[in-house]
C-alpha cells in the first residue's frame, strides 16, 4: 500500500472486534482469532503480515508493511454486530471469545465492512458471561481480573445485552 | 472475515495507551473524518 504524504489530524478510529482468550504464563490474555498472536497489556499491538511465512505465498509476496492494499493483512476491526456474532458464535473446542472496542491508528485502510490498521489497542473489553458459565478451565472471575491488566474497562455482558447489541448495533463504514 | 475492498486510507497519529474511554469515537462520527487521499 502506498503511504500518504500528510498525517491526518483525526484521532484514533474506534471499531469493534472479537478476541479469543488464551492462557499465557498463567494469565488470561487477548489473542487474535485467526493467528496465534497475543495482545500484550499496555503494549501497542502492531500489525505484521503473516502471509510471507506461508511457503505457498513466498514467491508471490515480498515483505511489506501492514496493512497493504494487495493483501488482507492488518489489524481488523468492524461493526459491533459482526464482532458480537463472532464472539457469540460457535467456538472450537474449549476456545472462548470476548468482544470490545479497539482504537486503530497509524496506517488505517477503511474498507467496505470495517478497517485494517497498523496499530491498535483495546478501548473496552466485554465478556459474554454466559459463554464462560460452565467452563472450569476459564473461570469468569479469573478471566475478568486478568483482562483488567490492559488498563481499560472490562465489563460482563449477559446474553440479553449481547442480543440487544446485535439488534441495535452500529454499522461499519458505508 | 472479509472486510471488502479498500475505500480510503488514513494515517492517524499515535495515541497514548491505554485508551481513555472518553476519547471513544462512534462509528457515525468516524464516517465524517476527512480522509487523506492517496
Amino acid at each position: 500500500m502506498s503511504t500518504v504524504a500528510a498525517p491526518d489530524s483525526v484521532g484514533a478510529i474506534v471499531g469493534w472486534r472479537a478476541w479469543t482468550i488464551a492462557q499465557i504464563d498463567g494469565r488470561f490474555r487477548l489473542r487474535s482469532m485467526v493467528a496465534p498472536t497475543v495482545w500484550e497489556p499496555l503494549q501497542v499491538f502492531e500489525a505484521t503480515c503473516l502471509r510471507p511465512r506461508l511457503r505457498l505465498f513466498r514467491r508471490w509476496n515480498a515483505r511489506h508493511e501492514a496493512p497493504w492494499s494487495g493483501c488482507q493483512c492488518g489489524i481488523y476491526a468492524t461493526d459491533c454486530v459482526t464482532a458480537a456474532t463472532y464472539a457469540s458464535g460457535p467456538a472450537y473446542g474449549a476456545e472462548r471469545r470476548v468482544l470490545g472496542t479497539v482504537a486503530l491508528w497509524g496506517l488505517v485502510a477503511e474498507c467496505e465492512h470495517g478497517w485494517r490498521a497498523a496499530d491498535a489497542y483495546p478501548c473496552q473489553i466485554m465478556i459474554p458471561e454466559h459463554r464462560f458459565a460452565d467452563e472450569s478451565s476459564m473461570p469468569l472471575e479469573a478471566v475478568a481480573l486478568d483482562l483488567m491488566d490492559y488498563g481499560v474497562p472490562v465489563v460482563l455482558v449477559g446474553e440479553t445485552e449481547l442480543d440487544e447489541l446485535l439488534r441495535e448495533g452500529h454499522t461499519a463504514p458505508a | 472475515m472479509n472486510l471488502g475492498k479498500v475505500l480510503r486510507v488514513y494515517v492517524i497519529e499515535p495515541i497514548k495507551i491505554p485508551v481513555p474511554t472518553s476519547r471513544r469515537v462512534e462509528p457515525a462520527e468516524q464516517k465524517q473524518a476527512p480522509p487523506v487521499r492517496r
